[in-house]
């Protein structure tokens, strides 16, 4: 298990951001929450999450094509594994 | 003709000012004996392509008085241009001369003989005075718009109380705008007054102690002037005409002009290089009457393609790009997308400006407007930014306000958008920053990131 909390925790927060912005609830999150089904976001919420999520962390990696995913917690390990990559 | 009517003027008033520039004063006088003087030394270039590439207006506007006076054809290039590109057309279009105040030029001619002296007019093109101008490059790189001076002259309103009045000259002299407010100026007897430098107090600093009564920019321009200055800067000015140019005019800024300059005459017209000017709208309101369009009475003859662009058919337009052998006397495609509503004809933005997000088209205007109104933004420029997962999405550029908290800004600005725009149209990231990415043309920087 992974004791850095850091991307997770950034990868959370930018996803409450999106949502109070957008006029939504911030809610905690799981892992296995489902991003569409569980906490509602839309492929254009994702995108913007994306982006912001590159300001953030340096990393996008759905640039090079990654898959979509399904969960919060696939997008986490998603995120870090990029970052490892690309360090 | 621009040589002769300085002529003209210098015999009638030759004492008074026909430029103002950082304390420099050139009378008509002035200019007319420096055109002359000029003339006699270029005189072996009669026919041919000489660019004229001069950081001074006052001196430009010499130069091209010159060329016209010996029956040369003027290729003139904004001084921003920069040497590399300067070096790199004079090839290009084979120039036989290029004048410049730029340093590291070589004015020498690119030609292997200097005794030739082929005329490279355009076949059937007559011996009046030509001249060819950049267009802007908004949507492409600058292309060479061959004129004469009979159609950029075209617009110019003759009047004698015009004489001695003060002209605000707020655009590169060496674009199409820029050229329409130094001849309106010039061939009236007016008095032209450049700012000392291009920051808005400068400019309302030149207002008052020019008192300037006619002043023209693009709207980007205006709204840096309002915003960057005070009540107390501006009380001084005098304003009788507001002219407006290049960008589309949101109604907003029209009502914010006329709560500041209430005297003033508020006009926005709509021209390009290549079309030259094609008609003005003075009634207080963005767009223009739908009547316009079936309007015998306008210099050009306006329609709405299938594809919403504006289609323009104007007998001011150029003669045609230069090198390129098709005379433009057909429909000219602008690439400025308008929308009917009602009595009105609204511009919606450049097709080439669209953001695609997913498929759906956002036009940074409009998404502008709304962020303009949120109290706390001097200013915004929206753009396309790339998203790995919809192609592009909306970005903001934001000037703030001082003194304003970015977060509860950012926030107001989000929650005004979600109520009058569409969900893709929504900024995706919001930028502050204390100025805004704007060209030389004085325009929005339009180019997605």
């Amino acid at each position: 298990m992974s004791e850095n909390t850091e991307v997770p925790n950034t990868v959370e927060a930018i996803i409450n951001r999106i949502l109070t912005e957008s006029g939504r609830a911030a809610r905690s999150i799981k892992d296995d929450d489902h991003l569409m089904d569980t906490i509602g976001l839309d492929s254009l919420d994702l995108a913007v999450i994306v982006v912001n999520l590159e300001q953030d962390l340096g990393v996008d990696p759905f640039r090079d094509g990654a898959a979509a995913v399904r969960t919060f917690g696939a997008l986490v390990t998603l995120y870090e594994n990029t970052i490892k990559e690309q360090a | 003709m621009i040589a002769e009517r300085i002529a003209q003027l210098a015999a009638r008033i030759g004492d008074q000012t026909a430029l103002m520039h950082r304390g420099e004063s050139w009378s008509y006088g002035k200019l007319a004996s420096e055109a002359e003087c000029l003339a006699g030394s270029l005189a072996a270039y009669r026919g041919q392509r000489v660019g004229v590439a001069i950081s001074s207006a006052s001196r430009q506007l010499v130069t091209l008085a010159a060329l016209d006076r010996i029956g040369a054809i003027a290729v003139l290039y904004s001084v921003s241009s920069g040497a590399g590109v300067l070096d790199q057309s004079r090839r290009q279009l084979k120039l036989a001369k290029l004048l410049t105040d730029l340093p590291g030029l070589d004015q020498g001619s690119t030609e292997q003989s200097h005794s030739a002296n082929h005329d490279t007019r355009e076949p059937g093109q007559s011996d009046e005075g030509q001249i060819v101008l950049f267009t802007s490059g908004t949507s492409g790189p600058p292309k060479p718009a061959l004129h004469s001076w009979a159609s950029l002259a075209a617009a110019v309103r003759y009047d004698e109380h015009l004489q001695g009045a003060c002209w605000l000259l707020t655009y590169d002299p060496a674009k199409f705008a820029g050229l329409q407010v130094i001849l309106q100026a010039i061939l009236t007897g007016g008095r032209i007054a450049i700012p000392d430098t291009a920051s808005p107090t400068a400019a309302a600093r030149c207002l008052a102690e020019q008192q300037v009564q006619f002043a023209s920019g693009t709207p980007t321009y205006w709204r840096m002037l309002l915003y960057g200055t005070s009540r107390e800067d501006l009380a001084r000015a005098s304003l009788e005409q507001i002219t407006l140019g290049g960008e589309p005019v949101s109604q907003s800024l029209l009502d914010a002009l006329k709560e500041t300059f209430p005297a003033a005459r508020i006009t926005h017209i709509y021209a390009s290089t290549e079309m030259g000017r094609c008609f003005s709208v003075s009634d207080g309101r963005a767009g223009f009457p739908r009547t316009y369009l079936d309007d015998d009475r306008l210099p050009c003859k306006l329609r709405i393609a299938e594809d919403g662009q504006l289609l323009i058919r104007s007998d001011q337009a150029m003669s045609g790009y230069l090198g390129e052998q098709s005379k433009n006397r057909g429909w000219f495609a602008t690439g400025d997308l308008v929308q009917l509503h009602e009595d009105r004809v609204y511009f919606i933005g450049r097709q080439s400006d669209a953001i695609n997000v997913g498929g759906n088209k956002v036009y940074p205007l409009e998404v502008e407007e709304v962020i303009r109104l949120v109290p706390g933004v001097h200013d915004v420029r929206v753009h396309g930014i790339t998203s790995s997962m919809v192609g592009q999405l909306v970005a903001a550029q934001v000037q703030p306000a001082s003194d304003v908290d970015e977060q509860s800004l950012r926030e107001q600005i989000l929650a005004a958008c979600r109520v009058q725009l569409a969900k893709h149209k929504l900024p995706a990231a919001i930028r502050f920053c204390h100025r805004l990415d704007i060209t030389e043309a004085g325009k929005i920087a339009r180019k997605a990131d």
